[in-house]
């Protein structure tokens, strides 16, 4: 531990020494408590995080969706993407075996790590800053069965939140006790391709430590998968420019420069994770702990662009520790400080195997049969966030919130050459990163409602971090309860992404160091939107615009670039491909969105939903026509209908999700004469649950999906790009699990 | 009294978590020292240019003015007498960069280099240290 950081941690503990001393009580409603209470009473969804306090839905300072519980179970969702893409509005998810992408409004960048959305497990954020990496799949490793609602809030969110936040927040907020109690057992299956296991428990137990209970949730689950294996077209790679001889594609695979097949061990997960959070008098700790390991099995546009067919020790494993402990305490009748600190570790390793002679020749040695690329990550950061509510009228009428944010960070990285038999290094290591730094944001929030009917927010962040200047994000939002059941709202608000630590620090042969700063991303954007609720009915219609600018892309330096390059002695004229981090296009995005949701019987036992967006998102670079984004679908949505059987009869629910036509990963950079589109997807889950009879706490799921297009947005392949070798004047795209089963059973062992 | 008991028990997870977090993967840069170049030695090119070997080859590539000028600097740089296949391939990359070969791929590389490659592994696999043990494929 660093001198610096043992200050930073002694101040930390001296801050919140103080608190513990405060002899107020927080007996207030804290944003973590009775949400369910709340919603019962108001009849009305309830989030936290769009303003960081509990308010309604439909006045809060952003379009939110609320996906509780009770969706996650009746409609089998089994991951936050899956959440995402069936139940909310406006954002959807990307799945290229490697990674989930995400995006919204029709925004959307490929392979950006989920660095433009934030994450956040119960106001815990999940992004690190290496890449700026937030997991929206399986590798999100919350437990499905803990959480107790998912918060999807679109649009810019720096205010109160700083980076990442360009895309909109979204904010998982675990059970307590209370909604989870006794012990749990989760088993499901995907007969031939995954299993998931989980235990936990929900307990409230006497401590000699506080008057209150203590309120324990934790939980401990395991998700495996293997496959499907499936089949990739053989196509012709060409010749191995350091070998004269065909390309090989994979360790004991012939030279004939073919690269495909049925792929049956390349693609895997492996996923320990672990969740608690104990509540005790006025603190609050919660610990989150998994190791995302995984494989697929193809090369791509990115990261794995040398990759070997089928290789399982081609794998990548992300482990993150994160710990938060939060004081909440009530200084004075209007006075509320929440204070938290955090330690987080997040560990990165992936190793890419190739046996390409050329590819070996770039590694350092071409003697080595196959040749290993090992990108190796750390980063560790630990905070303190104080953040004081002012109620000055004590009728939440007139509500002011400060807060100030810091955080010491250390980042480290290398890539690694190793040959694969011997793993002898084949060359020093290149892409070191080693830094330490420190950001801190300040931010102030006002709300204001001066009538029953008109409610204002206004607010601003200032972020400064060593490497750049400060950034402010400010966002003005206002509410008007119109009549009955109508309210109107519009908002303005900015946010921004620092660059990553991989994006500014990155330097190797193939990679120059940024030429000056490199900016943060901006994105600026105005949304109106009506809402109208019809007893349980919903409706919402609304129309954004956003404008992003200075989008950070890894630029591919021109001949006469790379050139000029040489002459000033920053790269040595050896390789192909060079590339830089620059801040190179602007995004122009608008559209509109609507939901309509509700339920219905005498029992509520109807439940149904509707979210529609279309957007249109146009790239634009100087010099560059402007077009479309790349993967980005600009109309998507979802629709859902369940009925909830009275009795112990099972609840039937249908749920189905739709993707347009979109342009795939390398529709601008391949120069494929055809096939530059993925079809439109339409996935469509039926899921039938319940209580199994005669046996007390058991309870069953059962799923069937099926999707109606078998290929994705992603070019696999030795042949990214065309290059007229062979007649394929087509790329070839990720093939897709059409049809998938899952058989879930749970036992819940209730006090 | 509690209240600090509480702090102490939550800062102690706090802290046990930080020293878990040290214990994280290593990220020590790894030093590889390797010789530079090997010195040139004249019977590789040599070898090439002999009228039974691949001199076919290179008047080819000399009647491209896409190659010819590789060529000439692959010849003026020695490369080709470079102990190593590893080491003539990097010599000539710039070579080829500079006479404006953008890709690997590019028929000049496919059709004369890598021929000359190969030619030379069947004809001065001794000189240009060329056996296919020594090529490593």
């Amino acid at each position: 531990m660093s001198a610096r950081t043992k200050h930073f941690l002694v101040a930390l503990l001296g801050a919140a020494s103080l608190l513990a001393a405060s002899p107020a009580r927080a007996d207030d409603a804290d944003t973590s408590t009775s949400t369910s209470d709340l919603e019962g009473l108001l009849n009305e969804n309830v989030v936290q995080a769009a303003s960081k306090t509990s308010e309604v839905g439909t006045t809060a300072p952003a379009t939110v969706t609320t996906v509780t519980a009770e969706d996650l179970r009746r409609y089998g969702i089994r991951t936050l993407a899956e959440a995402i893409d069936f139940l909310s509005l406006g954002a959807v998810t990307s799945d290229s075996q490697h990674v989930v992408d995400i995006g919204a409004r029709g925004v959307m960048i490929p392979n950006d790590n989920g660095d433009h959305m934030l994450l956040l497990v119960n106001g815990h954020t999940q992004n690190e800053p290496l890449f700026g990496r937030a997991v929206f799949g399986r590798g999100a490793s919350i437990p499905l069965e803990m959480i107790d609602h998912i918060e999807v809030i679109l649009g810019p969110g720096s205010v109160l939140y700083g980076s990442n936040a360009m895309l909109g927040v979204i904010n998982v907020v675990t059970k307590r006790a209370k909604d989870w109690s006794g012990v749990h057992g989760v088993a499901e299956v995907e007969p031939g391709k995954s299993w998931r296991g989980l235990v936990g428990a929900g307990v409230l137990f006497q401590t000699p430590l506080a008057k209150d209970p203590a309120d324990l949730t934790v939980a401990l689950e395991y998700y495996k998968h293997d496959g499907p294996a499936f089949f990739y077209e053989y196509r012709y790679g060409g010749i191995d420019g350091a070998s004269g001889r065909p390309y090989r594609y994979s360790r004991n695979g012939p030279e004939n420069g073919y690269w495909g097949g049925v792929a049956n061990d390349g693609y895997y997960t492996r996923l320990p994770s672990g969740f608690l959070r104990l509540a005790l008098g006025d603190f609050e700790l919660n610990v989150q702990a998994s190791s995302f390991d995984h494989a697929a099995p193809y090369r791509s546009r990115y990261t794995k662009v040398f990759q070997d067919f089928d290789d399982p020790d081609s794998h990548e494993r992300d482990r993150r520790l994160g710990i938060d402990l939060t004081h909440r305490a009530r200084l004075s009748s209007i006075a509320r400080v929440t204070s938290r600190a955090y330690v987080d570790g997040w560990d990165w390793f992936a190793d890419v195997n190739v046996s390409s002679k050329a590819a070996c020749l770039g590694a350092g040695d071409t003697s080595a049969n196959t040749c290993t690329l090992g990108g190796r990550g750390r980063s560790r950061w630990a905070g303190l966030e104080l953040r004081t509510d002012l109620d000055w009228l004590q009728t939440s009428e007139l509500v002011t919130t400060i807060g100030v944010d810091g955080r010491l960070r250390e980042i480290k990285s290398k890539v690694d050459f190793f040959d694969f038999d011997t793993g002898r290094p084949l060359q020093s290591s290149q892409g070191l990163i080693d830094r330490n730094d420190t950001l801190i944001g300040a931010y102030l929030q006002q709300t204001i409602l001066p009538t029953r009917w008109l409610s204002f927010n206004l607010g601003a962040r200032l972020d400064k971090e060593t490497r750049f200047d400060g950034v402010i994000s400010p966002r003005f939002a206002a509410a008007v309860r119109t009549w009955q059941g109508g309210t109107l709202k519009g908002s303005y608000a900015e946010a921004f992404r620092s660059p990553s630590f991989a994006e500014t620090d990155y330097v190797s042969t193939l990679q120059l160091p940024v030429a000056g700063t490199l900016r943060p991303e901006r994105v600026r954007s105005v949304e109106g939107s009506f809402e109208q609720k019809l007893g349980a009915q919903r409706l919402l219609f609304g129309v954004f615009r956003s404008w992003w600018q200075d989008i950070v892309e890894n630029h591919i330096l021109s001949v006469a670039e790379q050139r000029e390059a040489v002459r000033l002695g920053q790269v040595t004229l050896n390789t192909f491909g060079v590339g830089q981090f620059r801040n190179v296009s602007q995004i122009d995005n608008w559209g509109l969105n609507g939901t309509f949701e509700g339920t219905a019987g005498t029992d509520q036992q109807l439940h149904y939903g509707l979210n529609v967006t279309a957007a249109i998102a146009r790239r634009d670079e100087s010099g560059v026509q402007r077009v479309p984004l790349a993967v980005a679908p600009q109309l998507f949505g979802n629709a859902r209908i369940a009925y909830d059987i009275p009795g112990d009869w099972p609840t039937l629910a249908l749920a189905t999700h739709y993707i347009g036509k979109r342009p795939i990963d390398r529709a601008y950079d391949g120069g494929w004469p055809s096939g530059n589109y993925a079809p439109p997807q339409l996935e469509t889950r039926a899921t039938i649950s319940g209580p199994l009879p005669f046996v007390r706490g058991l309870s069953y799921r059962l799923t069937a999906t099926y999707a109606i297009a078998d290929r994705g947005a992603y070019v696999v392949g030795a042949q990214q790009v065309y290059e007229g070798i062979t007649p394929d004047r087509s790329p070839q795209l990720l093939p897709l699990d059409q049809f998938r089963t899952s058989i879930g059973l749970q036992y819940d062992l209730l006090p | 009294m509690r209240r600090a008991l509480v702090l102490l028990m939550m800062f102690a997870v706090l802290g046990a978590g930080f020293r878990l977090l040290s214990a994280c993967l290593t990220v020590t840069p790894i030093i590889v020292e390797r010789d530079a170049f090997g010195g040139p030695d004249a019977g590789c090119l040599k070898c090439l240019q002999g009228p039974e070997a691949c001199a076919g080859l290179i008047e080819d590539c000399e009647g491209d003015p896409r190659c010819k000028p590789i060529y000439a600097c692959m010849v003026r740089e020695t490369c080709l007498d470079l102990l190593t296949l590893d080491d003539k391939i990097k010599c000539g990359l710039p070579c080829a960069q500079d006479a404006g070969i953008q890709s690997a791929s590019d028929p000049v590389i496919t059709t004369y280099l890598v021929g000359l490659v190969a030619c030379g592994q069947e004809k001065c696999a001794g000189p240009c240290n060329l056996s296919d043990a020594g090529v490593g494929l």
